[in-house]
Order: C-alpha cells, then structure tokens, then sequence
C-alpha cells in the first residue's frame, strides 16, 4: 500500500445530466494490483470506467493517473496517458472488417515505429499468451464468445500497457471459459506486472482474481465498501455488501428503481 | 515515451558451445527493436553453437517485447538444435515466454472454426443461397397470402394497436416528405415541359405533361420509392432487430403466426396508405406544375386546369392509384422478407435495411414497366 498510486480519484461525482450515479467516489488504484469495481446493475460501473478513459467527464471531482491530473489535461496530454492504457470491452469491440491479427496489429502500427516484420512478431507474441495464436488469420465473426475476449484481451495488452481496463471480462461467458480467462488475466498481470481496474459482478471471478474490490451501491449512490474481498466477506461492513458477497438477496429490494 | 533514446541492444558472446545474449538497453515496444530473423541469421554463422543463454545486464529495461523476442527465436530454431538456457533471466520473463510457447497446446487452440472455402465452393454456396433465396421469396409470398385469407376470414391474430402505430407511421409521418418531393417532381416536369414546349408555342400543352405525367407515372413512383426508402427499410430494420432479438422465435414458439402478427399490419397499412399519399402527391405535384406554368410561361390557373381536363379522363387517375397499391405491396413485402431473411448480429441489420431498399426500389420500376405495358396494350 506505500506504493504510489496509479489511479486516483477524488470526489468525484457521476451524472447523466441531472441523474446522480455515484457520488463522492474516493478511492486509488495502487501499483500492480488488481482493483474490481462491483455492485449491481445500474450502480454505475462501467460509467466510472468510462469516466477513467475520458469518455464521459465527471461532474465533479477529478481522476488522477500519477501526477497528472486526467480530468484537467488536454487532448494531448490525455492521449499520452491512454497511450499507456489497454482496455478490453464488454464484448471485445474487434473492429468486425479486420482478423484477429490485423486487430492487435493496428495499435502497434499507429502508435509505434516498428517494422513489419517486428510488429508481426509481436502480435503473434501476444496472441499466444493469450491461447489464440492459431487464429491470427480469423475474422471476430468466426470465433466464440471466449476467444473474441481473449483477442480483445490481446489487443488490449499490444502496447505493453502500465494499466489495464477490463468491462466485465468474464459477463456471458460459460463457466469454464470464464475460469480460463481469470486465470489468463492473473497470470498476465504477475508476469507483466500491470495495474487492473475491472468492472465485474460475477463472483467468481471477484474471488479468485481481484486484491481489492470496491462496492458501489446503486441504492446510495455512494461507494459503501472497499477492501480485500475474503475480509469483506468475513466483515461486511453493511447489508447491500454482505448480500452482494454472498448471493442472499432475501430481504435486499431496491426500491429506488 | 516513443522517443529515438528507447535502443534494445544485443552483444552476442561465444564461449565454445554456448552463445551468450548479453541484452541491455531499452526493450520497449515503443522504441527500436531488433529484428529476431536477422539476428539469428548472423549466429548460425558460429559454428557449434549449441546453447544459448539470454542474459539481461543490470540497468536495463524490459517490456514483454523481450519475451517476444525470445519466443521468435525459439521458434526459428525450427529444427530445435539449441536449447535455450533462460535460467539467468528474471522470473516473470520466464514465464511469459513458458505461456507464450505452451499456448498452443491450450485447448482452444484445437477448437478451430473449420477451412474457408475455396472459390469454386464459395461459387457453388453462392448458387445455393441464390436458389434458397428465390424459394424463401416464393414461401413467404404464398405464406402471406395464406395469412391475408384468414384475417379475411376473421382468423388471423393481429395486434391491432401495432397496425395503427403503422399506419400512423406510413401515412401522417410521410406527409412532409412526400410533400416536399412532390412539389419538387412537379416543378421539374412543368419546367422540362416550359423549356421544350415553348419552342413550339404550345405552352397551354404543359398542362398536359404535368397531368399525365404525375398522375399516371410520377404521382406513385415517386412516393414508392420514399416508402421503399423510409417504410421498407424501417420494417427491415425492426424485424431485423426483433429477429437478432429472438422475439420471432418467441412468438413461433407460443403458437402465434409471425407473418400474421408481424408482417400483416405492415403489408395492410401500406396498401392502404399508399393510394392516399399518392393522392396527396398528385395534389401536390399538380399545384407545384401549375405554379410553374403560371409563373414561368403565364400559363393562367383556368386555362391550365381546363386544359389539363379535357385531355385527362380517369382512367389515367384510377391507373396511379392502382399502381400505388401494388408498391405498396411491393415496399411492405420486401421489407419484411428482407427483415426476416436478416442475419445475427448488429452489421446484419444494417445490410436487412440497405437490402430492402434496393429490392424494393427495383421491383417497383419493374412493375412500374409490366403495368404501363400492360395498360397500353388495354388502352387505358
């Protein structure tokens, strides 16, 4: 935790016009570690991680990556900072029209000076950490839902990111499959050492690969929780928690929906 | 962060069998690599090299583009003569170049999506679909039909909340655009006529061409083709979507008729509402050209329409009419086809639109052609 931290963000408030999402959100993402940001639909997940790659602006409040302040940077000093993060969509956002290949390729093509021969070499590297080297030539239409992640996965990881945004990596996947990412993603991150913000609710997964998680409740617009996930298991520190860790929804209704 | 000073180097040592890497520098994908092929290429010139060991200097730096690296060039010993000695290197270089070089054997990699086809298969599948596609038009013709009897019969099951939100959708919302091309269709053929006939100082005879040209031709073509553009894709589209949606498959399941539930308000609503718009665009188009012929050669209101009437008889009204109600049928099927016909996933929607536009569009000129053949050899 002395580290420095990678993420930060401070105060910050989300709205869609006069609708709060979240507010107050106070938290940081600390070097090398993998933050999951949980709670149930609607409570604002994936817009915090939109808010973090500078697609909606927050109402109020900033978000840090280091140094510099993201909210407050230009158009240029934002796309330095991007440059240096990867993100794996919901549904891996392959451009259609290109192979697997050609979708990780085309990062290292606009943002690097390699040669050809070089940025082939690289995206067969990454391809196959990710298991999907045989399928270089492929198009995203002919391969399932897994893979599509997973090569999404690899094109998030093509600039060797220091941070990596992951929307619901496992959402929709079949149990095995969704292990097999997990343990993709872990191993990656050890080896490669990279910084994971992830936006899940599926257990599983928040139990075998996040260090920390952080609840955001839809009810209280608030983040009511963050922590370790087995400590949060063992002391949830309210209701909405202890439900979301345990799947006990009995007595839990939102009635603000 | 891409800046000229990211260098990898690479100082190759021999010590009798084994070829040590001494690699330092930068290795950042964003700075200047070496490239594996060459590299190798220059060591299988030392002869007896049988192992060789990367070694990281102190101070350098590293990103996965190093195990890149030492993956390609695992993979050019093709024959597997040298062993690759990685034990000096950090832990986690090691494994990514172990996950890297086990991929695969992961069991995905087994799952492969089959062969593409090659041309003459590709030519033949392209047949068959043609074919099925014919049989599928023919089917779904026949089908509403049969549908059409029912719900003359009193059978069908149609959600009629759904065919006034059509019928809204295909009369009132088109009034605009209907409108404004009219009037506009009805400048142009008044103009052609005012620049032509003038020539021969048949003015008065302007009155003609508008009347016959918008009442018997322009009136219905031209709001075909705006239905065709607006409705046909619009019903593509839905269907399409509700297709990608499994809504269809849903309403099979619990026993209700898709073409009777779906497709029949559409097809009922156009060919209801498409006489009336091309009504309304022969008003429309008529005005405009008298606008023109008045303003333009001083062709006066009475004339014009006194004219226009005693060269017109209804027949040529009741023709436009006619032919609005088969593209109105025309638009309203190939929509739905095209709508049904649509394949999974977003893009297949898009293409369901563009698809009943064309077929739409097309099968309007070609009955447009077959009914004026048809009505001159008649003689309406």
């Amino acid at each position: 935790m002395d580290k420095q931290a990678k993420i930060r963000i401070s105060n910050m408030t989300m709205a869609y016009g006069s609708r709060v999402i979240q507010q107050d959100l106070n938290f940081d993402i600390q070097e090398g570690e993998i933050l999951a940001i949980i709670g149930g639909s609607g409570c604002g997940k994936s817009t915090l991680l939109k808010h973090c790659l500078g697609l909606i602006e927050p109402a109020r409040g900033t978000i840090h990556f280091g140094d510099v302040c993201f909210t407050d940077a230009g158009m240029h000093q934002r796309q330095a900072i991007l440059k240096r993060c990867g993100v794996l969509y919901q549904n891996g956002a392959l451009w259609s029209s290109m192979t697997i290949g050609e979708n990780v390729a085309l990062p290292l093509k606009e943002f690097t000076r390699l040669s050809k021969s070089k940025i082939r070499e690289l995206v067969r590297f990454k391809l196959s950490l990710v298991g999907l080297d045989k399928f270089h030539d492929y198009y995203p239409s002919e391969i399932s839902g897994g893979m599509k992640k997973r090569a999404g996965l690899a094109r998030a990881l093509a600039l060797d990111p220091e941070i990596l945004f992951l929307d619901e990596p496992s959402a929709g996947l079949d149990p095995v499959s969704s292990r097999r990412l997990d343990e993709t993603i872990l191993e990656l991150k050890q080896n490669l050492g990279s910084t994971i913000l992830m936006v899940t609710h599926e257990l599983p997964s928040i139990y075998a690969v996040a260090d920390r998680v952080a609840f955001l409740d839809a009810k209280v617009r608030r983040m009511t929780a963050i922590g370790a996930p087995a400590h949060l298991l063992k002391n949830p520190p309210n209701e909405s928690v202890h439900q979301f860790l345990t799947r006990n929804f009995t007595e839990y209704t939102d009635e603000e929906n | 962060m891409d800046d000229a000073s990211l260098v990898a180097e690479i100082h190759p040592v021999a010590e009798g069998s084994r070829l040590i890497l001494n690699l330092g520098g930068a290795w950042s994908t964003h700075g200047v690599l070496p490239d594996a092929a060459s590299e190798w290429a220059a060591w299988l010139d030392l002869e007896g090299v049988r192992t060789i060991q990367p070694v990281l200097k102190e101070g350098s730096s590293c990103d996965s583009s190093l195990a890149s690296f030492l993956v390609e060039l695992s993979r050019l010993d093709a024959g597997g003569q040298i062993e690759f000695d990685l034990s000096s290197l950090p832990e986690n270089l090691v494994n990514l170049v172990r996950i890297a070089q086990q991929s695969s054997q992961r069991e995905e990699a087994e799952h492969t999506a089959g062969t593409r086809p090659g041309w003459i298969e590709a030519f033949g599948n392209l047949v068959i679909r043609q074919v099925r596609g014919s049989i599928e038009i023919a089917t779904f013709t026949g089908e509403w039909t049969i549908a059409l009897t029912r719900l003359l019969r009193g059978k069908a099951k149609i959600r009629w909340e759904d065919f006034w939100m059509i019928m809204k959708s295909v009369s009132t919302d088109a009034l605009p655009i209907v409108a404004l091309i009219s009037f506009l269709v009805g400048v142009i053929i008044s103009f052609l006529g005012a620049v032509t006939l003038k020539k021969f100082g048949a003015e008065f005879a302007v009155a003609y061409l508008v009347g016959f040209g918008i009442l018997r031709e322009m009136g219905a073509i031209m709001t075909g083709i705006i239905m065709a553009g607006r409705s046909g894709a619009a019903f593509a589209a839905q269907i399409g979507s509700m297709k990608i949606n499994e809504e269809i498959d849903a309403l099979k399941t619990i026993g209700i008729s898709p073409i009777e539930f779906i497709v029949l308000p559409r097809l009922l609503a156009l060919f209801i509402m498409m006489p009336i718009l091309t009504l309304f665009s022969n008003v429309i188009g008529i005005l405009s050209g008298w606008i023109v012929a008045e303003g333009l050669m001083g062709v006066p209101g009475p004339v014009f329409f006194s004219e226009m009437q005693s060269v017109l008889y209804i027949g040529d009204f009741l023709l436009g009419i006619f032919k609005a109600c088969v593209f109105g049928i025309l638009v309203a099927t190939a929509g739905c086809l095209r709508g049904l016909q649509s394949g999974s996933g977003a893009d297949a929607v898009g293409l369901a639109a563009t698809r009943a536009v064309v077929a739409g569009i097309t099968l309007i000129v070609f009955a447009n052609a077959i009914i004026d053949w048809a009505a001159a050899t008649l003689g309406i």
